[in-house]
């Protein structure tokens, strides 16, 4: 009996994954068949839809038009290519065909329905003509049975549109608990300069989740933010180590010259990270004042420290030397260290091109 | 009474507690079929977070990247290595950095380095704080500062790694082999779970794909195709199963015990830790990961991650000889038993969490004693029906279960592959696939359960072989 059972399970498995061969074959054949068929459409369609944009409106050809109305999803796709590529007046007029062509009719349908490709596209090409109401995207974006890069995109939109969406947008943010600092980045970073203020507050509220302030503080570097010298002060006292790297990160590409309190401070961070990211800054800023500091740092029981103190040090020039001379002198690992770095220094490679 | 009645009598007198036998050996194979098939539950039930995320533009165009290390040991592969480095010069990233080791190559492999990106002997400076035959000279690219050689004695690749971590200045490294070709964007892919949790993640490891077949032109795989030889067919569905499906199942319920050497990305500090990659090891990768498993465990928090990017980022190159094919596979297999035996201790331990209670268990049944059970229970059954103790559909139902089961996991990894990422095109490739994944189980997975068995046999032996693996299976176009 025992076999029989073993058996039969045998073959119900045998008849699934056949079932799942002929199956997956059969939508081979059938989605080869619709792709060499759109290939084709869409060619023709995007040759069409190019020759309305450089000709009056008044000769589209409504018997053409009925018929290209078929391919409503395919259009949408071609109109959201063209948008990409066109700029100013050619956009204007594009909008205007689409309106002829009656797309923006059934926009709203796939606005309204379940597919969230269709639903994206929609989104981008009523953007793109600014027919987008702002009251829609809000909706979409606080809508939790949305799939998220619809909300994402609903958010980089309205962000576009204007920088009072940010404090909304935060707040939505900081709901999703497992969001990385980059993807907020990304988002607010969407923003222009009207929004520095708000993205000033995000960054440096202690309540706010640390993936958002990191993610603010990007923002704020990406649009070149003025940060006064306290906001990096008080960064430094962050207990989060995290916030602490981060600042570090973002005064590398915001300041040309950071005050070597700070760079001291970091240098004698509790974090080997932030340690690290202040010594490599360090050896940037070439600042004779950081030399005691810089010295203490050859002690650092982390060898990329004490190699981009070496470095720095090197970079101050004679004072600069003489102190890792003094360093080799001394034998012990910082001595060794300094030694290489002397001997690398001394000998740049010749970079052609 | 001759020994044939003998054994005749024996059989007919202990019939019931043989019967027994058979049954245990049939439910063996049962187990294994379902631990097999786990992960393609784990791939379908849980979600994959970081496929949705963020952009790889982002990366790009944010400059937030993390700097990586890439490590590349080389060993006598004048022939191909300009076409490597070319690649690896090529890729998409913010922040690399690659450094060739040249493990005392005999051929002209440095000189070929030398010449063509106009290499510049410096005093690097770095910290040697891993074992490894002596380095004879660090050079610079003059070309691309980005680019590093290192001129080593020849010490094997864990020993060629170990030298490269510790030049390596960034906190990731990557390691991959000579003769892998990356995507251009497999860097930025394999990053993205260390951006995700920067904290927590502390090694990466990429989905492997089969070269052969593939064409390639400089040094970047162009049209994806399929070997021609059934060897190296059944390779192809294999490394599907293995890399789509077990290994990005295992990810996501944090069992991950081997990432391949042909692609994985790693912190440098914790690799340090654990003294460096494990040298004099037939299964260095696997080694690694499970001596990684063990220190975060023993020094760090438990909430660590290893993971898996399930999209394909990198082909290599398989065996295409029924020797070369038979070198690796017991090579495999004795790394496989050196690793279990290594880290016997943290089986069935709960301090090492899900890696020592359940994924050693799957070792065990799977790696250790399935070639031995399955193979010996192909003996007993056919003994047992031969001896008429065993009826002819218990024999049918034994042979054909393990062949449907193996078809079954097989057909389900080809269709998540297909829906996934969709890389053979060709339904014409598709077809053939489809029926070497049915006709892999008749003759081939017999005959890797033999060379695992031959592999237990060398790893009792003592006996370290790393064989030769000639390079054919490529269609360079144009170089």
């Amino acid at each position: 009996m025992e076999w029989l059972i073993i058996w039969y399970t045998g073959l119900a498995l045998a008849t699934i994954s056949l079932a799942m061969m002929v199956i997956e074959i059969m939508v081979r054949f059938y989605r080869h068949k619709i792709e060499v068929k759109q290939q084709y459409r869409r060619k023709t369609l995007s040759q069409w839809l190019s020759t309305y944009l450089f000709s009056p409106l008044e000769t589209v050809d409504k018997k053409t038009l009925s018929l290209r109305q078929s391919d409503n999803w395919l259009l949408v796709e071609i109109a959201d290519e063209l948008f990409r590529s066109l700029k100013g007046g050619s956009a204007e007029k594009l909008t205007l065909v689409l309106e002829e062509l009656g797309v923006y009719a059934y926009l709203s349908d796939f606005l309204d329905g379940n597919n969230a490709e269709k639903r994206m596209k929609a989104i981008q090409i009523l953007y793109h003509s600014s027919r987008l109401s702002d009251a829609w995207l809000f909706q979409i974006m606080i809508n939790y049975t949305e799939p998220e890069r619809l909300r994402f995109l609903a958010m980089r939109v309205l962000l576009k549109k204007d920088a009072c969406y940010v404090i909304p947008v935060i707040d939505t943010l900081e709901k999703n608990r497992n969001i990385s600092w980059l993807l907020v980045a990304d988002i607010l970073r969407n923003t222009d300069s009207a929004g520095i203020e708000d993205l000033l507050k995000a960054a440096v509220h202690i309540r706010m989740p640390t993936a958002i302030r990191i993610g603010a503080m990007h923002a704020l570097q990406e649009l070149r933010a003025p940060i006064e010298i306290g906001y990096f002060h008080s960064m430094l006292q962050e207990k989060d180590e995290r916030i602490r790297y981060h600042m570090l990160l973002i005064m590398k590409t915001v300041c040309p010259a950071i005050d070597n309190l700070i760079l001291q401070e970091a240098l004698a961070d509790d974090s080997v990270r932030v340690r690290r990211m202040a010594a490599e800054l360090s050896e940037t800023q070439k600042q004779p004042e950081l030399i005691n500091a810089l010295y203490t740092g050859l002690n650092d029981e982390d060898w990329l420290v004490t190699y981009h103190c070496a470095c720095a040090l090197y970079q101050l020039g004679d004072a600069g030397h003489r102190v890792l001379d003094l360093a080799v002198s001394r034998e012990g690992r910082a001595g060794e260290i300094a030694k290489s770095v002397l001997l690398e220094q001394q000998k740049p490679v010749n970079i052609e091109g | 009474m001759n020994v044939m009645d003998q054994a005749q009598t024996f059989l007919q007198q202990y019939a019931q507690e043989i019967e027994l036998v058979s049954l245990f050996f049939i439910t063996n194979t049962l187990i294994i079929a379902l631990i097999q098939l786990l992960p393609v539950l784990f791939v379908l039930i849980i979600h994959n977070k970081s496929k949705e995320s963020f952009s790889e533009e982002l990366f790009i165009s944010s400059g937030l990247a993390p700097p990586v290390t890439i490590l590349t040991p080389v060993f006598n592969e004048e022939a191909l290595v300009e076409v490597s480095v070319d690649a690896l010069l090529a890729l998409k990233y913010p922040d690399y950095q690659v450094i060739v080791i040249n493990d005392g190559s005999s051929d002209q492999t440095l000189h070929t380095l030398i010449s063509r990106y106009e290499l510049e002997k410096v005093d690097y400076a770095a910290e040697w704080k891993l074992e490894h035959e002596p380095v004879k000279d660090i050079y610079i690219s003059r070309l691309n500062t980005n680019l590093l050689v290192i001129d080593k004695e020849n010490g094997g690749k864990a020993d060629a790694i170990n030298a490269g971590i510790n030049v390596a200045r960034s906190d990731l490294f990557c390691v991959m082999d000579g003769d892998t070709l990356l995507e251009e964007e497999s860097l930025l892919k394999i990053i993205k779970p260390f951006v995700d949790d920067p904290e927590h993640t502390i090694a990466v490891g990429g989905t492997v794909c089969v070269l052969n077949g593939c064409k390639v032109r400089h040094g970047i795989v162009e049209k994806v195709g399929l070997p021609k030889t059934f060897l190296e067919l059944v390779q192809v569905v294999e490394y599907l199963r293995a890399f789509m499906i077990a290994r990005n199942g295992w990810s996501r319920v944090g069992m991950l015990t081997l990432i391949s050497g042909a692609f994985g990305v790693f912190k440098k500090d914790i690799v340090c830790n654990i003294g460096g990659y494990p040298k004099g090891s037939m299964g260095e990768d696997m080694e690694l990961v499970m001596e990684m498993h063990r220190y975060v465990r023993d020094s760090l928090s438990s909430r660590h991650h290893i993971a898996a990017v399930p999209e394909p980022v990198c082909w290599t190159e398989v065996p295409s000889t029924i020797r070369s094919f038979c070198n690796q596979r017991t090579r495999w297999q004795q790394g496989s038993l050196e690793t279990f035996f290594n880290n016997i201790s943290i089986l069935f331990n709960p301090k090492y969490g899900r890696v020592g209670l359940l994924s050693m268990l799957v070792i065990l049944v799977v790696d250790v004693l399935g070639p031995v059970l399955e193979l010996f229970g192909y003996f007993v059954i056919t003994v047992t029906y031969a001896a008429g103790i065993l009826e002819f559909h218990a024999l049918l139902a034994y042979i054909g279960l393990m062949t449907l089961f193996g078809i079954f996991t097989s057909l389900l990894s080809l269709w998540l592959e297909e829906r996934w990422n969709r890389s053979y095109k060709e339904t014409r490739s598709y077809i053939k696939l489809l029926f070497v994944a049915i006709i892999e189980n008749i003759g081939y997975r017999q005959l890797v359960n033999l060379l695992r068995l031959v592999g237990w046999l060398q790893f009792l032996r003592r006996k370290k072989e790393w064989g030769y693996m000639p390079r054919k299976g490529v269609q360079v176009i144009e170089q």
